[in-house]
């Protein structure tokens, strides 16, 4: 038989952490090796008793869960984390696999699916509660137009002084009197402006412009009289 | 007093997405609720604001502001549609709200707002205040609503 695959138990409950434990002792493949409180705790035991597996809660006195998702891959990458959690909306079973974790199980199914869960993501397979497919099936049928929800990823590179000197150059400030207002010199200007272009896969001043009303950063109206 | 008190203590009430998924992912997943629920549409962008670490009381009131300003689109003004821009623009977050719904005279609606104790407009106003920010209304019968607001945030990223 192959070796127990070591888990650390993530919960501020403990009820239900003892509940987890009772359910994976009548399971020869696993051994619960730790159980933490929060995220704090989590990140030494991590480190101490590097885990095959972790069994993750989202709501932490300290921090989110899905945070310690990332934290968690970023000290440990070998380690799979299961997440078990009271949120069955798409928006958390999301936001969990992109910060790392390879399941997601729902509280109120974690009895019957746990083992199966667990087994699964200590293979790397990806391991999605059943009783949530719905959900994220409703999610992903939702008709473009009806989305709400964008964020614009590339913006967010931009460094605090380019973001200081994006919305002057969509304001129509020139060259000279941003490098004045921030006390740069116009060459200076000239390279952050290259930069953000780039940054912003921007080819003109008129694209800039458009792409910093579609944002927000300019007034709209003010172009209209 | 006691009313303001609780109002006070309502708006300072933190929601969970908050802390599980962060301001950018909190405010969409309000805005969609917002939007599915009362079967308008809400265009949001947010910019910058992913992975930002702002204060409890910006992020809060950033979080009641859009709540507020989504719930007068809906309740004063009818609208259909309801455009929401977050986006960073350092040393300042800017949050924009435009609705195309029937718009206000403003000096009147804001008198009217002060006789009845209306929370809303004034309130809005004086949690941004409270930032050191500034909020900026615009509104015509017929023709909308737009309130444009700027707070500051403190230098956190490389």
């Amino acid at each position: 038989m192959s070796k127990k695959k070591t888990i650390l138990i993530v919960d501020d409950h403990p009820f239900f952490r003892e509940g987890l434990r009772a359910i994976l002792a009548r399971n020869s493949g696993f051994e619960v090796v730790g159980e933490a409180g929060d995220g704090q705790q989590a990140i030494r035991m991590t480190k101490e008793l590097n885990p095959d597996l972790v069994l993750m809660d989202i709501s932490l006195p300290d921090k989110s869960g899905i945070q310690l998702t990332g934290d968690l891959r970023h000290l440990l990458p070998d380690v799979n984390i299961l997440i078990i959690s009271m949120h069955a909306k798409a928006d958390y079973i999301t936001k969990a696999f992109q910060a790392g974790a390879k399941g997601y199980l729902f509280k109120e199914s974690a009895a019957e699916a746990l083992v199966q869960g667990l087994e699964a993501v200590s293979k790397g397979e990806f391991f999605l509660d059943a009783s949530l497919s719905h959900q994220v099936v409703k999610k992903l049928m939702e008709s473009p137009e009806k989305k709400t929800k964008v964020s614009d990823t590339a913006y967010g590179t931009l460094t605090s002084r380019e973001q200081e000197v994006m919305r002057l150059l969509a304001e129509g400030i020139s060259t000279k009197d941003i490098a004045q207002n921030l006390c740069i010199s116009p060459k200076t200007v000239d390279n952050h402006r290259a930069n953000i272009m780039s940054k912003l896969n921007l080819h003109s001043a008129i694209e800039l412009v458009r792409y910093s009303a579609r944002l927000g950063l300019i007034d709209v109206d003010l172009w209209k009289d | 007093v006691a009313l303001i008190d609780i109002r006070d203590l309502a708006y300072n009430l933190r929601p969970a997405a908050l802390d599980d998924l962060g301001l950018a992912q909190a405010i969409s997943q309000l805005c969609e609720e917002f939007s599915a629920r009362n079967g308008l549409t809400v265009d949001l962008i947010t910019a910058g604001i992913e992975g930002l670490k702002l204060d409890f009381d910006t992020e809060i009131t950033i979080y009641r502001l859009i709540q507020e300003g989504l719930n007068n689109a809906l309740n004063h003004a009818e609208a259909g549609l309801i455009t929401v821009r977050l986006v960073t623009s350092f040393p300042c977050i800017i949050l924009r709200l435009e609705d195309d719904g029937r718009g206000f005279d403003v000096p009147r609606r804001l008198a009217v707002a002060l006789s009845e104790r209306r929370m809303g407009l004034s309130s809005m106003r004086e949690r941004v205040s409270l930032l050191r920010g500034k909020m900026r209304l615009e509104s015509l019968p017929g023709k909308g609503t737009k309130i444009v607001i700027e707070v500051p945030y403190k230098e956190n990223r490389p």
